[in-house]
């Protein structure tokens, strides 16, 4: 030791100390997670996906708006296969932007249904304008206070599955039973390999943060 | 720490949107090339009011599923109309491809330059998308072009880089700017985008 310098006391030794280790752990963490990272977010990705195989035939195939190019081609092919006699989609709103080809999302719907073989009389529009995924089963909830006992195939995409199944489930109880989910594949990415695509990380962090904020709502209002 | 976090968040919102914000506004652009932003058209049409000589590019990307069932008109169907309902003469725009799918337009644009060797060409887009065009823009051109290329952000009427997480659409502005900046950073190779096959429902049933 040189003369002057003051040995370190066994107290800040052991602090110290304890920073290295909480160091050494958070960078073991991480480096885990990096190791990790394609599987976790395989995982994360699939948990997402609660869609069903249907197994029996429905009364209604219901197509919720967004993802115009998968969704709706999806209810067509569930009706042409015999699975349901109607399907059902919610007016939205008609927001005109200039450059953007779609003012209205439902006629968009309405016109790829027609045209994959689904008869104008085989669709029903429920009265809007919906703008959520809470507002497109508030209005479903109030096509099937007549038919309470009818079963509905709620046609979204595959990461949208696990929100849409809490909000319905959450908003609709009575007719719980009766709902059945069903995914598309979405254009572009899967769950398997979303976080390569701009879109795919915009999708599925958004569906995170949004299935928090409705799980919280939801809660909140049942209290 | 959390205090002064939640207390300056709006400062800190509008500071990480302001880095997504590349604005280079020259007079002395002879074109413009409209990618995004909902003021574009706009912005478009006043630019050829300017100045008679002044010519529009569309891009001109590879056709969704919609648009090839002609569900949809494709970008350059619509930016044209857009821009004839502004009194755009025909003959002042041009049309550039993108070189391969989900590619890029990077060729198509370099070709253009090639051929209109004078003057510079403004890069209209939205405002939380200009930092990474700007960037992409350098990477994949010579420098001769790119500095031929000045990159102008368009304001947009939902949302502005203070008040952008109002709205659905400042939110999603601003994830995919930041996305569209960190992810080539992050993926060296990128993976091929591909259309699902709507035949491949089946499983479902």
């Amino acid at each position: 030791m040189q003369p002057g310098t003051v040995p370190a006391s066994p107290l800040k030794r052991s602090v110290a100390w304890q920073r290295c280790r909480r160091l050494a752990i958070v960078l073991g963490v991480m480096g885990i997670c990096y190791l990790l990272h394609p599987f976790l977010l395989v995982q994360a990705g699939r948990w997402l996906n609660v869609g069903e195989s249907l197994r029996q035939p429905m009364d209604y195939v219901y197509v919720l708006g967004g993802e115009a190019s998968t969704r709706p081609f999806l209810a067509a092919a569930i009706y042409r296969a015999g699975y349901a006699n109607t399907v059902l989609i919610a007016e939205t709103q008609v927001t005109p932007i200039p450059g953007e080809a779609v003012s209205s999302e439902h006629k968009l719907t309405r016109a790829i249904l027609v045209n994959r073989g689904v008869p104008e009389n085989a669709i029903v529009e429920l009265p809007g304008p919906v703008d959520s995924t809470r507002d497109e089963a508030q209005v479903l909830g109030t096509f099937l206070a007549s038919r309470p006992t009818a079963t509905v195939a709620v046609v979204t995409s595959d990461f949208h599955t696990r929100r849409t199944r809490l909000t319905f489930r959450r908003m609709l109880p009575k007719f719980a039973s009766g709902l059945h989910f069903v995914a598309t594949p979405t254009d572009g990415f899967n769950a398997e390999n979303w976080w390569y695509f701009t879109d795919g990380v915009i999708w599925y962090t958004t569906e995170y943060a949004k299935l928090v904020r409705d799980f919280v709502q939801l809660q909140a209002s049942r209290k | 720490m959390f205090l002064l976090l939640f207390l300056g968040r709006n400062a800190i919102l509008a500071t990480l949107a302001s880095l997504l914000i590349v604005s280079q506004a020259d007079s002395n652009s002879a074109a413009m090339l409209i990618l995004t932003g909902d003021s574009r058209f706009d912005v478009a049409a006043r630019f050829v009011r300017q100045d008679a000589s002044h010519r529009i590019i569309l891009q001109d990307p590879p056709p969704g599923r919609l648009v090839r069932l002609k569900f949809l008109p494709s970008d350059v169907e619509l930016g044209r109309k857009e821009l004839l309902d502004r009194g755009v003469p025909e003959d002042r725009i041009d049309v550039i491809s993108w070189s391969d799918e989900r590619g890029s337009l990077v060729a198509g644009l370099a070709q253009w330059l090639d051929e209109h060797p004078n003057g510079q060409v403004t890069v209209a887009c939205g405002a939380f998308s200009s930092r990474n065009i700007r960037w992409s823009l350098d990477r994949s051109l010579s420098p001769d072009l790119a500095r031929r290329l000045v990159v102008q952000p368009l304001p947009s009427p939902s949302y502005t880089q203070h008040d952008w997480w109002h709205s659905k659409r400042g939110v999603r502005a601003f994830v995919r700017g930041w996305a569209s900046l960190v992810l080539p950073l992050v993926h060296r190779h990128r993976k091929e985008w591909r259309e699902c096959n709507p035949e491949l429902f089946q499983p479902a049933l």
